[in-house]
């Protein structure tokens, strides 16, 4: 299992679900392509200075990031939050066996 | 190109030349208290005093308050003001929280009512409106930014006052995204006090601001404690500008702010030139698809927009973390703006330049903005 940090990000906004996931490794193709799998939308803009991907599950939690850094942001819908986290990060904790 | 940053109206960065050394310099220095010891010695303090009454045109520096930054400021002018009970306060739909959280306080604790009148797609106040509220209402006090942070839209000052004082209303004025970018008249546009911080266009250390207090107002202090002189009172001497001097001040922060007062005096801003770019950058914008707020009139350099189809917190990170250029996103402590800009949901993204901004670097912000949307 992946081991990770799960930090809430403040911003404007009180109801928003915002989190940060400091993983043990940096954000690779690897990622990208687990990404990939378990997303329906998977972009990675790599004509950009650091290449930016931004992913949307199913349950429409967003996942942003840069290629090569170490965290990635993770946005929870309004309405599931609780569900969608537990899903996401048991998603995550098996994306590197 | 190294990091663009465009953040000015939150912090203003770079600096005034030569602020590090006379920060350095001070802390360097035996502390000697002026008024304390006996002779005479360096007052970071009063020569900052002298210099940001000079700023603001006022005859007595006495009257220029010292604090950490605007919002201290803005706290001490609310909080020490001899609030009527059931009185009310009139303020714009463009304030910072800096303004309504210690007016939303007082409506809790001392039953004060406040009155935002309506901003238009500038975010600046609507004079008939204005007009219309002070004649309902009476205030005693009216509050307003000089200019909104949100859409750098500048209020018409010496107006409002004009007509505040028609109905008896003292002025309060939150003069933190114009000090040092325009000018501050407080006693010409019958203002009684102005809050501002050292931190944005006064190209100061953070940690620095300031209150100018009119004869006119008697304020209690909101803080009370050691004053270094008249140390047998009981009570807060009465005199400016140790009524409101408590504790051991930062002096070498303020001796910063001091040195940037004397830059920016022998170096006037390139206004035509800041004006030249901040257009440039709302033209392109606007041609890339981008909702851009329009001044419509007298305004800072700060560029506020949208994005269709793109979240205003997704188009900062990748500006950041892609591109290196550091601009703002969301609300921007100024909640009740959004709901007249239509922008109340994600809030906007702003630009806002200094002095320092070159051509180089907006072109490098366009390049960066073109990339991410085509």
């Amino acid at each position: 299992m992946s081991h990770f940090e799960c930090k809430k990000v403040e911003n404007c906004f009180v109801s928003t679900a915002v989190f940060q996931y400091r993983l043990g490794y940096k954000i690779d193709d690897e990622f990208i392509n687990w990404l990939e799998k378990i997303s329906i939308t998977c972009k990675c803009r790599r004509d950009f200075p650091r290449p930016y991907f931004n992913a949307t599950l199913a349950d429409g939690t967003q996942v942003k990031g840069i290629l090569g850094d170490i965290a990635v942001k993770v946005v929870y819908p309004d309405n599931d939050s609780t569900m969608c986290k537990e899903a996401f990060e048991k998603n995550l904790s098996y994306c590197r066996q | 190109m190294a990091a663009v940053y465009i953040n000015n109206a939150a912090t203003a960065w770079p600096k005034a030349p030569g602020i590090e050394k006379a920060v350095a310099d001070t802390i360097a220095e035996i502390p000697f208290h002026p008024g304390r010891t006996g002779f005479e010695v360096a007052d970071p303090e009063g020569d900052c005093r002298k210099r940001l009454a000079d700023l603001l045109q006022i005859d007595d520096s006495s009257r220029v308050i010292l604090t950490a930054n605007a919002t201290h400021a803005l706290n001490i002018a609310l909080h020490g003001f001899p609030w009527r009970e059931g009185a009310v306060a009139v303020v714009t739909g463009a304030e910072h929280n800096a303004v309504l959280r210690p007016l939303y306080f007082l409506r809790k604790h001392r039953n004060l009512r406040i009155e935002p009148v309506e901003v238009d797609c500038a975010g600046r106040v609507n004079m008939e409106k204005w007009e219309a509220a002070l004649k309902k209402y009476h205030p005693q006090l009216v509050a307003f930014t000089h200019a909104s942070n949100v859409t750098g839209g500048i209020n018409p000052v010496a107006d409002m006052c004009k007509l505040a004082k028609e109905v008896g209303a003292a002025t309060l004025l939150d003069a933190s995204q114009t000090m040092g970018f325009t000018e501050v008249l407080p006693q010409k546009w019958l203002v009684d006090m102005v809050a501002f911080t050292g931190h944005k266009y006064l190209l100061g250390p953070p940690g620095t601001g300031g209150l100018y207090i009119s004869p006119l107002i008697d304020l209690e202090p909101v803080w009370v404690g050691g004053t270094g002189i008249l140390s047998e009172l009981e009570e807060m001497p009465s005199d400016l500008p140790v009524r409101f001097d408590v504790g051991t001040s930062n002096s070498p922060a303020f001796a910063g702010l001091e040195q940037a007062l004397i830059w920016q005096r022998e170096n006037p801003a390139p206004t035509d030139e800041i004006e030249a770019r901040l257009r440039q950058l709302a033209a392109s914008l606007t041609e890339l698809g981008a909702r851009v707020i329009d001044w419509q009139g007298p305004h800072t350099p700060v560029l506020s927009f949208t994005l269709p189809g793109w979240d205003v917190e997704d188009v900062g990170e990748i500006l950041f973390k892609s591109f290196d250029i550091v601009c703002r996103t969301g609300l921007h402590c100024a909640p009740l703006v959004h709901g007249y800009l239509g922008t109340s949901q994600q809030g906007t993204i702003r630009f806002s330049l200094s002095r320092f901004t070159t051509d180089e670097e907006v072109e490098y912000v366009l390049s960066a903005m073109r990339g991410i949307i085509e």
